[in-house]
């Protein structure tokens, strides 16, 4: 019984495995062309007047198609954390706006073989605050069913009032916790003062208005 | 004895005699035999040929809009802009409301129509109102609606009578009773705006045709109930904005109800200064 309920376990670990297997059709990569490696962390700071009088930090990612046919795929994007302002996509074909945390998925789409598309997809922040989304690069067959999981990258776009970081930290990672001024943990960022733990285990401090 | 018989006759001519004709003599003419062709019968309106509106929802934040945009195009060259109708709603967050730099094209209106067909993405549409269509799929969805036959006409006039715009309409069912929502649109051409380009540079000088400017006859429109054969004929006026340019404007009148839009027209107003 024993045997039989770990082999059944075991079943149940390739099947779930065979579902979230890695596929390289396509690739992240950068606006010079650079491979963005699944997993990475990428922070981006730097705010762009849209002309319509709002301003947004965009990711600065594009999708490649590395196969030598057009093969389908979506996105699906978690905003993990938002403090303020909307979230937007615009692609393969829609444009979209999403103003609170959850996990999104964008409509399907084709890329020919060896394309490059922009992914167009930004933080509009309104105020100072940070931004963090997780990218997977969903592939689909031909019935627009998804066949497997690409590369996944997390974006954390920082709208730093550069009065309001006490001490300097050039940052290059992902929040990983928060804590209170007096050190209790939080579940995210408060109005306030936060003390932030990245993902490269430097701590900073950071005002969030 | 000739005498009495001459003023019986008189008498009978004169008294009995019309009488008897006037009350009987019908009575002889429905008898007469009318062959089952020259009778009088109910003749069925004519069939009426089936319109198309799109309605497009879209936004001058909105990259991947002007893509949509020329497919709008296409099927305007396609099929006439008689026969297919397209109406641009600026609304949701990607639209653009305006500031004191630049023109907004979306409305409160616009925003509202957004919410209720709880739409979460641009560009999308409605063609005929059966339903949220891709824009990728509009070309094959408009070519299959314009397969259905329409069960009533629709034609009209619109002109700008000191500063409002005089609308009459002609309706008429063509199959049974028809009862829904009569809506009534003022739309503007060529207006010079803004847009988002998919390349994500930005177009200060996109041409933005058909852009939804108002309702005339409030957010969802009126009741109507049309019988069949029935002539229905209505007037409504709407006062122009000075923001608007009179020689661009046009009105999309539509009858819907649960079963989609069951015909639409669109008329030029006509501006008698020039």
């Amino acid at each position: 019984m024993k045997k039989f309920f770990t082999l059944f376990l075991f079943s149940l670990l390739t099947i779930g495995q065979a579902w979230a297997q890695d596929d390289n059709t396509f690739q992240f990569i950068d606006k010079d062309g650079n491979v963005v490696p699944d997993g990475t962390t990428i922070t981006r700071m730097e705010l762009v007047d849209d002309l319509f009088g709002e301003s947004y930090i965009s990711t600065g990612l594009y999708i490649k198609n590395t196969s030598d046919v057009s093969a389908n795929m979506q996105v699906a994007y978690q905003i993990e954390t938002m403090d303020n302002g909307e979230f937007q996509i615009c692609f393969p074909v829609n444009c979209v706006r999403k103003s609170s945390i959850g996990n999104f998925t964008t409509s399907s789409g084709s890329l020919d073989a060896d394309a490059v598309s922009d992914l167009q997809c930004e933080w509009f922040p309104v105020a100072y605050g940070s931004c963090t989304v997780k990218l997977t690069i969903e592939v689909l067959n031909a019935f627009g069913t998804k066949t497997a999981d690409g590369p996944t990258v997390i974006v954390f776009f920082n709208n730093a009032d550069p009065a309001g970081i006490i001490g300097t930290h050039h940052i290059s990672a992902a929040p990983q916790q928060y804590f209170s001024a007096d050190g209790h943990k939080m579940n995210g960022p408060q109005k306030g003062l936060n003390i932030v733990r990245l993902t490269d285990g430097k701590i900073i401090k950071h005002l969030n208005k | 004895m000739r005498k009495l018989y001459i003023n019986k006759v008189q008498k009978w001519v004169g008294g009995f005699l019309p009488f008897y004709l006037f009350t009987f003599l019908p009575f002889f003419a429905a008898c007469s035999h009318i062959d089952e062709a020259d009778r009088l019968i109910y003749v069925k309106p004519a069939p009426a040929a089936r319109c198309v509106l799109l309605e497009d929802f879209t936004g001058q934040r909105c990259l991947n809009c002007p893509t949509a945009t020329n497919i709008v195009a296409q099927l305007q060259e396609a099929y006439g802009d008689s026969v297919f109708i397209t109406v641009a709603i600026h609304g949701g967050p990607l639209g653009f409301k305006g500031n004191d730099k630049l023109v907004g094209l979306a409305t409160d209106v616009g925003d509202e129509y957004f919410k209720h067909w709880n739409l979460e993405y641009l560009p999308v549409g409605f063609v005929n109102r059966h339903g949220i269509v891709d824009y990728i799929e509009w070309t094959f969805a408009v070519k299959e609606e314009l397969t259905r036959p329409a069960p009533m006409k629709m034609e009209g006039e619109a002109d700008i009578k000191g500063d409002k715009v005089d609308i009459r309409l002609k309706m008429q069912s063509t199959e049974g009773t028809i009862t829904g929502k009569l809506q009534i649109w003022l739309l503007e051409d060529g207006i010079k705006a803004m847009q988002l380009m998919p390349d994500g540079t930005a177009d200060s000088e996109y041409v933005h045709n058909h852009v939804l400017r108002t309702p005339v006859n409030g957010t969802w429109g009126e009741d109507i109930t049309l019988q069949e054969a029935e002539n229905k004929n209505t007037h409504h006026t709407q006062t122009l904005d000075p923001k608007w340019n009179p020689e661009q404007l046009s009105i999309v009148a539509f009858v819907y109800n649960d079963q989609g839009v069951q015909q639409v027209v669109k008329v030029k107003v006509k501006n008698k200064k020039v």
